[in-house]
């Protein structure tokens, strides 16, 4: 892929992922071949500001977790008051790199 | 999620779970504390709210005293009895039967008809909590 769009989405889209990934997310990118080029475009990523926000209100029932994909997890929120309420607390600080894991997932699935 | 983060999470949630029943069954009585954040923001249980009181009820084979409390009860002590044989069975047999479930489990999750019955299922029960007043 060109060096030029693929600089493009990362600029676009940096938020989405962990700093320290980009490079090698760059790298991927420009492996890959240009018909990717169109999904990359319609994909949709997680915004983990969002599911920070979500994780504050709506933690104890495990919404956090379902908004990002985690379902097993999410249940296991719900059944438990959130984890004794310990868990949500501990999602506060862990929910935004959990929701960037999950892009990068999402993105390298399609490469 | 890796099956060896699943088996770590899984045990010390087993772990934390009788942990907290053993609390709980020491403190019984003493009533009034709760770790629930939400109902101590907004004063409203939730719907896993009464799983704890249940569970105890459980205990002392006050079947009927669980339900009214909270049904929740029955899944969690299903799950806190289920789960370490489960995962003993696993590492028994060298198998990962459990991670296999959990992975099939999520994807039969990710199907909107089941995942909306549930949550209406759990919207139920969470008006039966607020009316309860737990």
């Amino acid at each position: 892929m060109e060096a030029q769009k693929v600089d493009a989405f990362i600029m676009a889209n940096n938020k989405f992922f962990k700093d320290y990934q980009i490079l090698s997310l760059r790298e991927m990118l420009l492996a890959a071949d240009d018909s990717k080029w169109s999904f990359m475009q319609t994909m949709q990523f997680k915004d983990p500001t969002i599911s920070l926000i979500i994780s504050l209100i709506g933690g104890t029932m495990g919404i956090d977790r379902f908004f990002i994909g985690d379902m097993g997890l999410g249940v296991a929120k719900l059944l438990t008051c959130g984890g004794f309420g310990i868990w949500t607390v501990v999602d506060w600080f862990l929910i935004m790199d959990a929701t960037r894991d999950k892009n990068t997932s999402k993105l390298q699935s399609i490469l | 999620m890796t099956g060896k983060k699943l088996y770590t999470l899984s045990v010390v949630g087993c772990l934390a779970g009788y942990g907290w029943l053993a609390i709980s069954w020491l403190h019984a009585g003493n009533g009034g504390w709760t770790a629930c954040l939400f109902k101590r923001v907004f004063h409203l249980p939730c719907p896993a709210c009464g799983s704890t009181r249940s569970l105890l009820c459980l205990m002392q084979g006050d079947v009927q005293g669980a339900f009214m409390l909270n049904p929740n009860g029955f899944l969690l002590a299903l799950l806190l009895v289920l789960i370490p044989l489960w995962m003993l069975f696993d590492l028994v047999s060298g198998r990962s039967t459990y991670y296999a479930f959990f992975r099939k489990a999520e994807a039969a999750l990710a199907d909107k008809r089941l995942f909306v019955s549930l949550v209406i299922l759990v919207i139920l029960n969470w008006i039966w909590n607020i009316c309860k007043q737990l």
